[in-house]
């Protein structure tokens, strides 16, 4: 007899994970699948930044959405997810970046999002090892930092999960394992990240490479988490390489530098030529820097789509197939919406936002080029 | 001229080196350490240097070998090696051929205690004596597996030190074999060791037993030791102690040799899987200085393209290579040493992870995951070897930098701002 679940999720990363504890939450007889094992993907080698991202609307909607769905869940569960509230603070190098600041202020206010506009000397006051000639930034207040794999591990307290069980194929109601077994249900989801298609050929989703290191300790360096303004620049572009200024505080007293954008397939090695740029990039930004011991780099793949915005929702192609996937450099934070939206939308909820712009489907009436 | 570069001026970095410079090469050799020798061979140049190590130092004043000190290879890209230097910081060295020779490393097996003050590795024990620590009147307890305990013991009781014992995982009966089998094979090791063994005795020896556990306060005071049924406690001021050793193969690995039970692969002529990169000594399994010393010179002469002159070591390699399968057979560590650590032992010293959290996780990347386990800034150089040891976990894959490096290092010079 054929094991018989109310849904079946494979990908146990973040967003899987967020899918099959909302289903869960709502009564269903839940498991979770992962071909190795919890986050040790893309989750494993991310930030863990949570933050209210204004590129569109609609990701305006689905990040501000997930961010106060994680601020309640990481004020409950401090510990267990390293909960940092540090805030946001978007860097700006030249006039130019300064009326993005203003706008994006204006923009955040707007949804009631809380910021602040900082000009230079606040600026120094608040992260002093910046470099000098800046103009400002803007201070995000509630955008906080978990550890993704610890924050996974917990949101899959209490629900079936089978690790190291690689699925090879996904038909209407029912999924094959390596192994062999079949597992069947009325709904199955797709959560594997920049690997969905591996699964469901017709996602258009990239691995979308990045780099990070990490720091020695260095308590009080740096405080909050610190982005340049251009950033929003090198993110969007579709081009081969970018590189971009970013750090995060660890509550140790470490610190994540990055970030890296870059089209290299599935090749996980250390690009030193991306690397070298990345963190020259840091450092032009934070000259001290370069003073700080590198203690380890890595990589790791974001799941990219073509419009920037993740796939959520009924796949119809298959029948009792959703996707929850492609959620490029912004996964950790979306995951909690993502499950949300995904929920409403099976178990017939009104939905927590409008769900049209991430549906699933849009890849098949305006397919990418 | 071929640009020999070497990793590593132990005995077989010593030996690669000269004999790529006698076969017309121009070699570099690169060390960590403010002098050569290695681990084994350690001197501080002020106290007089045993003839045979003499011999070596003396061999490496050949003028066409740049000896280099104070440079750690942090990174590697074919054919270019990123070497942070105590005296200019970082610096690119290219090579034709690059000859890996980095050694191995104590395998430390955490126990009750094992992080007091005064507990420490048996090689680091002497290094430190070496280097001129003040051990005389110390009570020192000598704990572990393999030759290099009676050699340890001999320094310190020759620096002053008091030798309460030498405890020694393997049995009496494996030792009583590897004594037969060293005196067919190599009947010179069996005088080192009576010529260590003429400073300690008459110490009592222990064979067949480990240590349970370490008691003190701002240092170690009592240490406790155990032959699976008995145990023994003794007052003491140090334990020295080490379960072996394991071979230091990141450099190996992060270059793209193959590996196989974290060993590198080698030719014949210690050619790795890689065209232009040769290894020799521990890294290609532990074997001691003679043997690191002969595959050292077929290596050095293979990377300067005297491949044929390497055939007349093959009888030598030979019989060496049986004393290192005597070796690694008489002290192969008993599975009761698995039970060393408690659930409350620290096993990441960096992390200040336990084995209670550890050993209910699957493998390392779980570890590394979940607990941050080898996280720090020793990178799991410590941890990760006795993980597998007693867990059997296979080790994380090597990501530069290889030791901790400054970001201002890792980028080139040709890097402006990075803009992007």
């Amino acid at each position: 007899m054929t094991p018989k679940y109310d849904a079946i999720v494979i990908g146990a990363g973040i967003v899987g994970a967020a899918c099959a504890r909302e289903l869960h939450q709502a009564g269903m007889n839940v498991v979770a699948l992962d071909a190795f094992k919890v986050g040790c993907g893309t989750t494993g080698g991310s930030m863990g930044h949570v933050v209210v991202m204004d590129d569109s609307d609609a990701q305006l909607h689905l990040t501000s959405l997930s961010r106060d769905l994680w601020k309640n869940l990481a004020e409950e569960h401090a510990e267990a997810v390293e909960y940092n509230p540090c805030g946001t603070i978007w860097v700006a190098a030249d006039e130019e970046e300064m009326e993005a600041v203003h706008s994006k202020a204006r923009n955040y206010l707007d949804h009631d999002i809380s910021v602040q506009v900082l000009d230079a000397s606040s600026l120094y006051s608040l992260e002093p090892n910046l470099r000098e000639d800046l103009k400002g930034g803007l201070r995000v207040v509630d955008d906080c930092v978990i550890y993704p794999p610890y924050s996974s591990r917990l949101l899959l307290e209490g629900i079936e999960l089978r690790e190291n069980s690689r699925v090879t194929r996904i038909l209407p109601h029912q999924i094959q394992l390596e192994d062999g077994t079949t597992l069947e249900s009325d709904i199955v989801i797709n959560a594997c990240g920049a690997a969905a298609p591996q699964i469901t050929p017709e996602l258009p989703i990239q691995p979308r490479k990045g780099h990070l290191v990490i720091t020695d300790r260095y308590p009080e360096f740096c405080r909050h988490q610190l982005v340049e303004l251009g950033y929003l620049k090198s993110a969007h572009k579709m081009e081969k390489e970018s590189v971009a200024f970013n750090i995060q505080p660890r509550l140790s007293g470490q610190y994540l530098v990055g970030s890296s954008r870059e089209f290299a397939g599935w090749d996980d090695g250390v690009n030193r030529s991306v690397l070298g740029r990345m963190l020259s990039r840091a450092c032009h930004y934070m000259p001290k820097l370069k003073d700080l011991m590198a203690l380890r780099s890595w990589t790791g793949f974001r799941p990219a789509t073509p419009d920037k915005l993740p796939l959520i929702g009924q796949w119809p192609q298959v029948a009792g197939l959703y996707i929850a996937a492609g959620h490029e450099g912004l996964g950790i934070t979306s995951s909690l919406g993502t499950a949300r939206l995904l929920a409403d939308e099976i178990l017939g909820r009104k939905p927590a936002i409008d769900p049209a712009p991430y549906r699933a489907t849009r890849i098949l009436e305006n397919p990418p080029e | 001229m071929t640009k020999v570069v070497v990793v590593g001026a132990g005995p077989a970095g010593m030996a690669a080196s000269w004999q790529s410079a006698r076969s017309g090469a121009e070699v570099t050799l690169l060390d960590a350490n403010p002098r050569a020798g290695g681990q084994i061979w350690r001197h501080t140049g002020a106290s007089p240097v045993p003839p045979k190590i003499r011999v070596w130092l003396k061999r490496l004043e050949h003028p066409h070998i740049n000896l280099r000190f104070g440079c750690s290879v942090i990174d590697i890209q074919d054919p270019i090696l990123k070497v942070h230097s105590e005296a200019g910081g970082l610096e690119e060295v290219s090579f034709d051929q690059l000859i890996l020779a980095p050694g191995a490393q104590e395998l430390l097996i955490p126990f009750p205690g094992w992080t007091l003050p005064n507990v420490m590795g048996a090689g680091g024990a002497l290094a430190l004596v070496k280097g001129g620590m003040p051990v005389k009147g110390l009570r020192i307890l000598v704990a572990g597996s393999g030759p290099l305990l009676f050699a340890v013991a001999g320094n310190l009781a020759k620096a002053g030190a008091k030798i309460i014992g030498i405890a020694e995982q393997a049995t009496w009966w494996s030792l009583v074999k590897f004594g037969m089998g060293t005196t067919l094979l190599n009947p010179a090791k069996l005088w080192e060791g009576v010529g260590y063994a003429r400073h300690y005795l008459p110490s009592p020896f222990f064979p067949g037993t480990w240590i349970m556990e370490a008691q003190g306060d701002s240092q170690v005071r009592e240490i406790t030791l155990t032959n699976g049924s008995r145990r023994r406690t003794f007052e003491c001021d140090l334990v020295a102690c080490g379960y072996g050793l394991v071979p230091s193969s990141s450099l190996a690995e992060l270059a793209g040799c193959h590996q196989e039970n974290n060993l590198t692969v080698a030719d014949r002529f210690q050619r790795t899987s890689v065209e232009n990169i040769f290894c020799a000594g521990e890294i290609t399994g532990i074997g001691g200085v003679e043997l690191a010393i002969t595959e050292g010179e077929i290596a050095g002469l293979a990377a300067s393209g005297s491949e044929t002159r390497a055939g007349a070591y093959v009888t030598r390699l030979k019989k060496q290579r049986k004393f290192s399968r005597l070796l690694n057979r008489s002290f192969s560590l008993r599975d009761q040493l698995k039970n060393m650590p408690d659930e409350n032992t620290i096993i990441c010293r960096c992390e200040d992870i336990t084995y209670g959290q550890l050993k209910r996780l699957e493998d390392q990347c779980s570890a590394k995951l979940y607990t941050r386990s080898g996280m720090g800034p020793c990178q799991g150089r410590m941890c990760a070897n006795a993980l597998k040891f007693l867990l059997g976990w296979e080790l994380n894959k090597v990501r530069p930098p290889i030791f901790p490096a400054r970001i201002g290092d890792l980028i080139s010079k040709s890097i402006g701002n990075g803009s992007a």
